[in-house]
């Protein structure tokens, strides 16, 4: 039975070309596309920094400053009236002060709003360079004169700190196993909206056919509601599964370059792709489960389909939240309670494997999958054809 | 009336939505192998009735028996195929797609589903038009695409719910040929407010008016009490709105 209704729904799917073209082959163009403009912006609108210099005297600073900035992609102009993202103005008199040693050079910057930002960093860290630079060569000057015996970069930076990073379990990590858990946080964050389009195809493979007329018919057929339900969900993950397919490959590509960001074996990374692909594909089955639990209470009409959209975005934006500020290795009484919350179990299985709390992580995943059965079969269970069709 | 030959039988049938009432207390039986017709004029509650007895409507008063099954259970059976008045053949696929698709849902097997298609090819009668996908077809070609695919699958009960309406005169006179001919093979239950065409198709009806019974048994019968030269005037009589 199921067969003969995945059958008719592929058909019916394969041949409805504006579906096709906005839900599948469009998101397969957008995000190459995202890709494309981002790289042509980096590459056709780097920093630009301008730089007036009012004193020949100024010029080793300057051409210290043009050389710092060059180096690190920056495009310089001197003295020009170029437009560019960063005016810095070496007045009259910078020489003087800043060789002094009981004077403060100044330099007037002017920034551009909404600009690129990395022009303004380019030259505050240039800026520091040389105020670094003056400053130990003030302190050696000072020493010499007094005939003391120091180090002038101790004298220059009296603390050092030194870092250790540990596990929310108690164990010692490395800064690397730091900056996965940051770079997990994003993996969560985006995890959510990648998997919406399901939302749509739920409720638009149910509600089409009342609009089509053709779920009447259905509803009064042999069909059990558990071939009719499983049918449609089959085929809304498919498609889920396909239009995000961008989003999904782009999650598994950064997961395998991961490693080679923070510098961990690729055994490690494959198995983070894996996490995520399982969580993926829980997070696509919950959405689908839960967009066609709180259709069927609700029964079916345009506005319903609204209120679905909204209860599964709003969960998916607690989880994604979550994930920002929740330190999901430290949960306790009250707050271990939002784990109850659909989908921020997931973001929960990510960080526990990023903390190293395998169990956890897999038992976050199970746990939702179950709930996600369950509500399927709750659904089959309540279907109910009259609120379907008359509410 | 209930004898060995009933199929369906309805006692005190009540259904209402919210505070409004749209059926209130119908009792009817229809016999095996008989076009039974449902008339009244809109609002009468006969497309409820229908929905009830298809099995889509499951909450509502009173006893509702399909052989013996509620029907909902006859529904799982594959005892009853139903026409809704507002339905539509899927418009992406061909026509014999649509039949094929509905011949699996009832069919037993493989073989039985070819029987059940060449028999709605049949019945359809769209000649090479059945390759084509249905959303070129015409609203005559489309219902009569869904009576095939409503009757190709001998069902003990055959539920059509305003078959002829919003059709133009050739393709009313196809639908009503093709139900005639059916007539002697399965169980018609029809609803419409074309009295004239009940009375032609139907070897029983009743009279619904504002969810209640005014009238139940043989068309000829009913006219020939009440005196009445056809079934329009027996409707005007009853609901007070005649001579």
């Amino acid at each position: 039975m199921i067969l003969n209704l995945l059958r008719k729904e592929w058909i019916d799917i394969k041949r409805d070309k504006k579906l096709v073209l906005g839900s599948v082959v469009l998101p397969l163009l957008l995000l190459p596309l995202i890709g494309i403009i981002i790289f042509a912006a980096t590459v056709s609108q780097p920093p630009t920094v301008d730089i007036i210099n009012n004193s020949p005297l100024n010029e080793p600073y300057v051409i210290n400053l043009e050389k710092y900035i060059k180096s690190n992609g920056g495009i310089v102009y001197t003295n020009s009236s170029v437009p560019s993202d960063v005016q810095i103005i070496f007045p009259k008199g910078f020489y003087e002060n800043i060789t002094s040693i009981n004077r403060t050079a100044v330099v007037y910057i002017s920034y551009v709003i909404s600009s690129s930002s990395n022009a303004l960093s380019l030259v505050e860290n240039g800026l520091y360079n040389i105020l670094y630079n003056v400053s130990i060569h003030r302190i050696q000057y000072l020493a010499n004169r007094s005939d003391i015996n120091i180090s002038p970069s101790i004298v220059r930076d009296p603390i050092v700190v030194s870092l250790l990073y540990k596990l929310p379990t108690g164990g010692k990590a490395s800064a690397s196993e730091n900056q996965f858990a940051q770079l997990a946080r994003i993996v969560a964050i985006i995890l959510f909206p990648a998997s919406t389009p399901v939302i749509f195809f739920v409720t638009d493979s149910i509600m089409g056919e009342k609009e089509r007329r053709t779920l009447e018919s259905l509803l009064a057929s042999p069909i059990s509601a558990r071939s009719f339900l499983g049918s449609k969900l089959a085929i809304s993950m498919l498609l889920g599964i396909i239009s995000s397919i961008g989003d999904l490959a782009g999650l598994v590509i950064f997961s395998l370059f991961a490693p080679y960001i923070v510098g961990e074996s690729v055994t490690f990374s494959l198995t983070f792709a894996g996490i995520i692909i399982a969580v993926y594909m829980v997070m696509i089955l919950l959405t689908a489960s839960l967009s066609m639990f709180i259709l069927l209470i609700l029964g079916g009409s345009v506005r319903n389909i609204q209120i679905v959209n909204f209860i599964i975005t709003t969960f998916g934006m607690l989880a994604s939240f979550s994930s920002l500020f929740l330190n999901f290795g430290d949960l306790s009484f009250p707050l271990v309670s939002i784990l109850g919350i659909p989908y921020v179990q997931l973001v929960a299985s990510i960080m526990f494997y990023v903390f190293g709390l395998i169990q956890e992580s897999i038992f976050s995943l199970l746990g939702t999958l179950g709930v996600a059965i369950l509500l399927l079969l709750l659904s089959s269970k309540f279907l109910d054809s009259e609120r379907l069709l008359l509410k | 009336m209930i004898n060995d030959n009933t199929i369906v039988n309805v006692t005190g049938l009540r259904k209402s939505f919210g505070n409004r009432s749209i059926i209130e207390g119908l009792t009817f039986s229809a016999e095996r192998n008989k076009v039974f017709g449902i008339i009244g004029p809109n609002g009468a509650g006969k497309t409820t009735t229908l929905r009830i007895l298809s099995g889509i409507i499951r909450h509502y008063d009173g006893d509702v028996k399909i052989l013996d099954l509620t029907p909902d259970e006859a529904r799982k059976q594959g005892y009853i195929s139903y026409m809704p008045e507002d339905s539509f053949p899927y418009d992406r696929l061909t026509g014999i797609e649509n039949l094929e698709f509905y011949a699996n849902i009832y069919a037993k097997s493989h073989k039985q589903a070819r029987e059940f298609v060449e028999r709605g090819i049949k019945i359809a009668d769209l000649g090479d038009r059945i390759y084509d996908k249905t959303s070129e077809y015409s609203r005559g070609m489309k219902r009569r695409l869904i009576i095939a695919r409503t009757l190709m699958v001998s069902p003990k009960i055959a539920i059509l719910d305003e078959p002829t309406s919003s059709l133009d005169v050739e393709s009313a006179v196809m639908v009503r040929n093709t139900i005639s001919s059916m007539k002697n093979e399965t169980t018609i239950i029809l609803s419409s407010h074309n009295m004239l065409e009940v009375e032609y198709l139907c070897d029983y009806i009743l009279l619904l008016d504002k969810g209640k019974a005014l009238r139940f048994g043989k068309p000829s019968d009913i006219i020939r009490e009440m005196d009445v030269r056809n079934l329009e005037e027996a409707f005007l009589l009853l609901t007070g709105e005649g001579k």
